[in-house]
């Protein structure tokens, strides 16, 4: 623990150290909810009795916000392998998984955090929500789970190609794809059928069916059926980046 | 128990063909410390982070004390620029599993040593280079290793940084440790290293104590400057080598190197025989009778 609350502070200290950057990552998901929601607000969506496109797109928003932020990660990862401060702290008596799980969790709790930010200005700017506490703990375990999944990958795609230009290849071949095949933006019965079957494993789609059902009461499968593929996927994309530490 | 570190018939070639280190054989007993020397390019720093655990050899084996029991510090010091010299003292202290109890302590005492203390809050990318180094090399002595690797530890320090460098050498290998240390060097190496090892292109061309290095190597030299530069002259390199005391004779271009310990006791036999060979001497130096002297006879550049 104390070694994962070690690379955890650095993490933190790190990001504090940008504030343009932790600015821009809160300003960026308010930008897509505003164009998202004037480019939807004329579509015929369906949407459930009441609910303005705000209100539906929020959670997605919130979800959007881990998911770009989570394939940030790498990039970090990239700068510590160029100075060599990365091969550094690996040549320490530390496990090396505890310390690139130290760096995935500084950047999950980040993430969390700033998507509750993102939610509280969403509300400001007149999304409205109706929650239900018990759906509330899946939630924050699916969205952080999906921030871990993220995480990881972007570790693992930094671990390999070790370029700053892998990575921006990664965010637009990974995110974009993620984003449109998912129920961040429109909901799955407004999908042409084989869009909504890979929306349906999508893991941003259960993420973001487990917010709307913490946000605004809707329907969402059972917690074990959005958790545990998303632990699988956390799970197994976290042990591929700890296989690549290896020299 | 320390580990004597060990390594045998080690090659190490770069892609690109780029052969770096070529059949090196070394030991190291506990409480020795060695000193690499060489050109630029000889091998210096691959030998070094063989050892650290941080480069496979291509052939070859390698026996070293596990690598969380081994102190390395690179050529360029792995920092990270956003980081102060606490923060980062406090996350390898972490990372290197010293107890809670002792981390501000040992932190404290680590950065008075490397004369850290009146900057340890400031951000690394304020330090100046020889900040950098000291920090980078108090990350490497953080867990007390049983092996110390240091490479070119001596560059852009102060003199008072220069001594607490061997200090710390002094202080592993006194306490059973073994340190190696690539360095330019040379006058310090003489004094505090009990071993030397000369790499040349990637073979050890000399190994044992400076004493013994200076003692086969470094023949007292007399360097005779030419007024023009002079061509091979199979008789005049005899009978300049036929003067008692002379051991031996190169000349090249503008300049005669004798082997000699006859000193000024020669040189106007010397001036002799070239002025009667029709050359007029221009200036007449000394060679050195030291490691330096040694290294530059081993190397081929006494010439």
């Amino acid at each position: 623990m104390d070694i994962l609350w070690a690379v955890v502070r650095r993490t933190w200290a790190k990001a504090l150290r940008r504030p343009v950057v932790l600015s821009f990552s809160l300003v960026q998901p308010l930008l897509w909810m505003l164009l998202f929601g004037f480019l939807f607000q004329r579509f015929p969506l369906d949407l459930g009795a009441n609910l303005s496109y705000a209100s539906f797109v929020l959670p997605g928003i919130c979800a959007m916000t881990v998911l770009f932020g989570s394939s940030q990660a790498g990039v970090g990862l990239i700068r510590d392998l160029q100075t060599k401060f990365w091969q550094r702290m690996l040549a320490t008596r530390a496990a090396s998984p505890l310390i690139l799980g130290g760096k995935i969790a500084g950047d999950t709790l980040r993430l969390l955090l700033q998507a509750i930010i993102v939610l509280l200005l969403g509300v400001a700017i007149g999304a409205r929500l109706d929650p239900q506490a018990s759906a509330s703990v899946t939630a924050v375990l699916a969205l952080a789970l999906f921030a871990i999944a993220l995480g990881s990958l972007s570790s693992l795609i930094a671990l390999r190609a070790r370029t700053a230009e892998a990575m921006a290849v990664f965010v637009h071949l990974v995110n974009m794809p993620l984003l449109f095949t998912s129920t961040a933006l429109v909901p799955s019965r407004q999908m042409p059928d084989w869009l909504a079957a890979i929306a349906a494993v999508n893991p941003l789609t259960l993420t973001v069916d487990a917010l709307r059902a913490a946000l605004l009461s809707q329907p969402a499968p059972a917690p074990l059926v959005t958790l545990v593929p998303l632990a699988l996927l956390a799970a197994a994309l976290f042990g591929l980046a700890c296989r690549a530490l290896r020299p | 128990m320390p580990t004597p570190v060990t390594v045998t018939a080690i090659a190490v070639e770069y892609p690109g063909g780029v052969t770096a280190l070529d059949g090196v054989d070394l030991t190291l007993e506990p409480g020795q410390a060695a000193a690499l020397i060489g050109a630029n390019g000889s091998g210096k720093s691959t030998l070094l982070r063989v050892l650290a655990g941080a480069l496979e050899p291509t052939r070859g084996a390698v026996q070293t004390p596990p690598r969380w029991m081994v102190g390395y510090a690179a050529q360029d010091p792995a920092l990270d620029p956003e980081m102060s010299g606490a923060e980062t003292l406090a996350l390898f202290a972490a990372l290197e599993r010293i107890e809670r109890a002792r981390r501000i302590s040992t932190i404290a005492a680590l950065t008075e040593r490397f004369g850290l203390d009146a900057h340890a809050g400031r951000p690394v990318a304020a330090y100046s280079g020889g900040l950098r180094r000291r920090l980078h090399l108090a990350l490497a002595w953080l867990a007390e290793p049983e092996l110390l690797l240091l490479d070119e530890p001596t560059a852009d320090l102060d003199p008072q940084g220069r001594a607490l460098i061997w200090e710390l050498i002094a202080e592993r290998t006194g306490a059973g440790g073994t340190a190696v240390v690539a360095t330019h060097d040379l006058a310090e190496v003489e004094r505090q290293c009990a071993r030397v090892v000369v790499l040349e292109q990637g073979r050890v061309v000399a190994d044992g104590a400076p004493v013994d290095l200076v003692r086969r190597h470094a023949a007292p030299q007399m360097v005779v400057r030419l007024g023009a530069p002079a061509a091979a002259d199979t008789r005049l390199t005899k009978r300049l080598a036929a003067i008692d005391g002379v051991r031996g004779v190169r000349l090249g271009g503008d300049e005669v190197a004798l082997d000699t310990e006859a000193g000024a006791r020669v040189q106007d036999q010397i001036v002799a025989v070239l002025a009667g060979a029709g050359h007029e001497v221009s200036a007449i130096r000394f060679g050195r009778v030291d490691l330096a002297g040694a290294y530059f006879r081993l190397t081929g550049q006494d010439r």
